[in-house]
């Protein structure tokens, strides 16, 4: 029963529990819809949650039927390997490591910045590029951003709260 | 009527700048039709935050027509190198490769190409001919059939999205449904969720959650994973442009299939829950059954190639219909244009035949004049655009990240809002492992605030009684229909596991 998924739908049921609870101290009007919408989406997570448990001792009875079958004869059939495992988690972590500190990165020191670093290391790195196509394409790519967003459109992207801190510091 | 119609048409074909849009979102939809790793839904998330500023027309235009030529590219693979791009491509692979294997693959092309151009056209038609239809039933709606059909949308998208894992689906429309509560109340005032962070006032920012939940998890899928969509080595399979021009003719040549297969194709596009990949299926069947020579069909037919490609760019006509009309999308990826619909100002329901019928046959006309296009491209670089299916995942990952980024950012200028990126994309991501349908998100996130308003319109005119009204125990019985249908299909034992265990 343990499964992601099992676990996503616990999560899920916290989720709505927490906004129902926060909406019981709204006023009557103000409460309504989230209670509309919670509830029913609580009630939704506990019958998943059930479904899941059945599932679950369902999915021992085949399993059992599908190891004898052997002995009597029947082909074994190879299972394919999932999209999603064990053998996919390191990939993953890194993927989910790369976007958190892009994002970190962005915020921090701004687009401009963030935006060459995260391309080069993750072409050199995840692509493996050459270290020339890796930096032609983040060079290119950040050059392409900078006359798009800052001299065609006007749009200035954020400049990140230690670029802007170190900028006014040296009196720009 | 008619004013309106062809007002339209020279409105949309006189605008240089709106035919520039639409150019570009033509040669944006055909790329991402064929680059792996990047769907329709994706494209259109990707491209909402560039649409912001735009007026509605141009920003409609511009979104649809990169929808609706998406799957006229992903063709392509399908025929080359006999690998379906998505589900709507796998019936045109079962005729489409043997043909290339003989060395026809232009012919294929050409057919394939060109009957999805025509079928996008005819499919736009069908929607065309059905607007005086609908037009009593849509005006008939009010606030209380509007809030049902709210409900009966998520349960729609959840159904179709998810299969028999609708409680999956409904949760996750439920969770869009809840984050629309997010924001300032607007019967009491009350900033609800929002505490004192103001951003979130005005609610949650519809671009972050829809690049959250679907192209950030997408781009760690795709960057996790790598690998380009096709592992198959390019060879040229004798390619001709008089063999390109044979296969064109060959849509004039079978055009009693090309009319009925787009129009079963829009059809199967209006009801919800049977867009995708089935209105190319039946349309399929419905080739070998009323062919001549049926034993043909898998070894390189080209009706094989024609009737699945009709249907499935005619459902997106037909597929727009309950989407502008009840504000019921008619897939998945109408789900995520709807959402964007809304971004622009365009509130699906009966206004749109009273106040902006002259927008919905911009659109109409921005279908047939989008697949135009899309069809005179591909015809001339096809040979080439399936190079784009040897692209390596990995390469393009960092970009669109970056992309997303900036999108995300200038939807509304707030860096809260990257913050939030990452909140949710968490949660997105929890949803693409576990097998979850995301559709019922946006749907839930884009009919939250309008489902509110006209719940509180109902029950201030009639109270609870509205659920008696004649329209609204209709729906009801449709919610309650399909939701017993969901829990039979739940509940039965799957085909598969009685074949393990039994």
């Amino acid at each position: 029963m343990k499964t992601f998924s099992t676990w996503l739908t616990a999560f899920m049921f916290a989720f709505f529990s927490t906004l129902v609870l926060i909406a019981l101290q709204y006023p009557v009007g103000a409460r309504f819809m989230p209670l509309v919408v919670g509830i029913p989406g609580m009630a939704l997570c506990l019958l998943q949650l059930a479904l899941d448990a059945a599932h679950a001792s369902g999915g021992r009875l085949v399993l059992y039927r599908f190891r004898a079958a052997p002995k009597i004869g029947k082909p074994e059939v190879e299972a394919a390997e999932p999209e999603f495992g064990p053998h996919t988690v390191r990939g993953e972590a890194v993927m989910i490591g790369y976007f958190v500190v892009f994002i970190s990165a962005v915020l921090l020191l701004g687009f401009y910045v963030s935006v060459p670093v995260m391309l080069v290391t993750f072409l050199r790195r995840q692509a493996e590029a050459s270290w020339r196509m890796a930096l032609s394409l983040g060079i290119g790519a950040t050059l392409i951003m900078y006359l798009v967003f800052a001299v065609i459109l006007h749009i200035r992207l954020h400049p990140g709260f230690l670029t802007s801190a170190a900028m006014k510091a040296a009196g720009f | 009527m008619i004013d309106v119609m062809f007002g339209a048409l020279y409105g949309l074909v006189t605008s240089p700048h709106i035919m520039g849009l639409m150019l570009v979102a033509v040669v944006c939809g055909l790329l991402v039709g064929v680059t792996p790793g990047i769907g329709g839904k994706l494209s259109i998330a990707m491209a909402i935050p560039f649409v912001y500023g735009m007026d509605m027309v141009a920003g409609s235009v511009f979104l649809l027509a990169m929808h609706a030529v998406n799957g006229t590219s992903g063709q392509i693979s399908s025929i080359m190198f006999g690998i379906p791009g998505d589900g709507d491509d796998a019936a045109t692979t079962l005729d489409g490769y043997p043909l290339a294997k003989k060395g026809q693959a232009a012919r294929a092309l050409g057919a394939s190409i060109t009957a999805s151009g025509v079928g996008g056209i005819l499919g736009a038609a069908v929607f065309a001919l059905m607007i005086p239809v609908l037009e009593p039933i849509v005006l008939m709606f009010s606030p209380a059939e509007f809030f049902l059909v709210a409900l009966l949308g998520i349960s729609f998208i959840a159904f179709l999205s998810s299969g028999d894992k609708i409680v999956k689906g409904l949760i996750v429309g439920f969770y869009g449904l809840m984050l629309a509560t997010v924001g300032m109340d607007p019967q009491t005032g009350t900033p609800r969720y929002a505490g004192d962070m103001l951003f979130l006032w005005d609610g949650v920012s519809l671009v972050t959650a829809v690049l959250a939940l679907f192209a950030v998890p997408e781009m760690i899928a795709l960057g996790a994973k790598g690998g380009a969509i096709s592992a198959a080595p390019m060879e040229d399979k004798n390619f001709s442009y008089r063999q390109l021009l044979s296969g064109v003719m060959e849509v004039p040549r079978n055009w009693w299939l090309v009319t009925r297969t787009s129009v079963i194709g829009a059809v199967i596009g209006m009801i919800p829950g049977l867009g995708g990949s089935a209105a190319a299926w039946l349309c399929y069947g419905h080739a070998v059954q009323s062919s001549k020579h049926p034993e043909m069909f898998g070894r390189g037919a080209i009706e094989g190639v024609i009737a699945p490609e009709t249907a499935s760019n005619a459902k997106e006509g037909g597929s727009l219909l309950p989407t502008l009309f009840f504000g019921i999308p008619g897939s998945s990826g109408m789900a995520v244009l709807l959402g964007a619909f809304l971004i622009l100002g365009i509130q699906p329901g009966a206004f749109m035949i009273t106040e902006h019928l002259d927008l919905v046959w911009t659109l109409i006309w921005a279908l047939v004049v989008g697949n135009l296009i899309a069809v005179s491209i591909l015809l001339f670089v096809c040979r080439w655009v399936a190079v784009l299916t040897f692209v390596n995942g990995r390469m393009l990952v960092p970009f669109i990240l970056v992309f997303i980024a900036i999108g995300c950012y200038v939807s509304e200028y707030q860096w809260q809002n990257l913050v939030v990126l990452v909140l949710f994309s968490a949660i997105g991501y929890g949803f693409l492992r576990a097998g979850w349908p995301r559709a019922p998100f946006v749907i839930g996130l884009v009919l939250g605030s309008k489902a509110e308003e006209s719940l509180n319109q109902a029950l201030q005119l009639w109270g609870y009684a509205f659920f008696l009204r004649p329209l609204s125990l209709v729906l009801i019985g449709m919610i309650v229909a399909l939701m017993s249908y969901a829990v039979y299909r739940n509940m039965r034992p799957s085909r598969h596991q009685v074949q393990i265990g039994g």
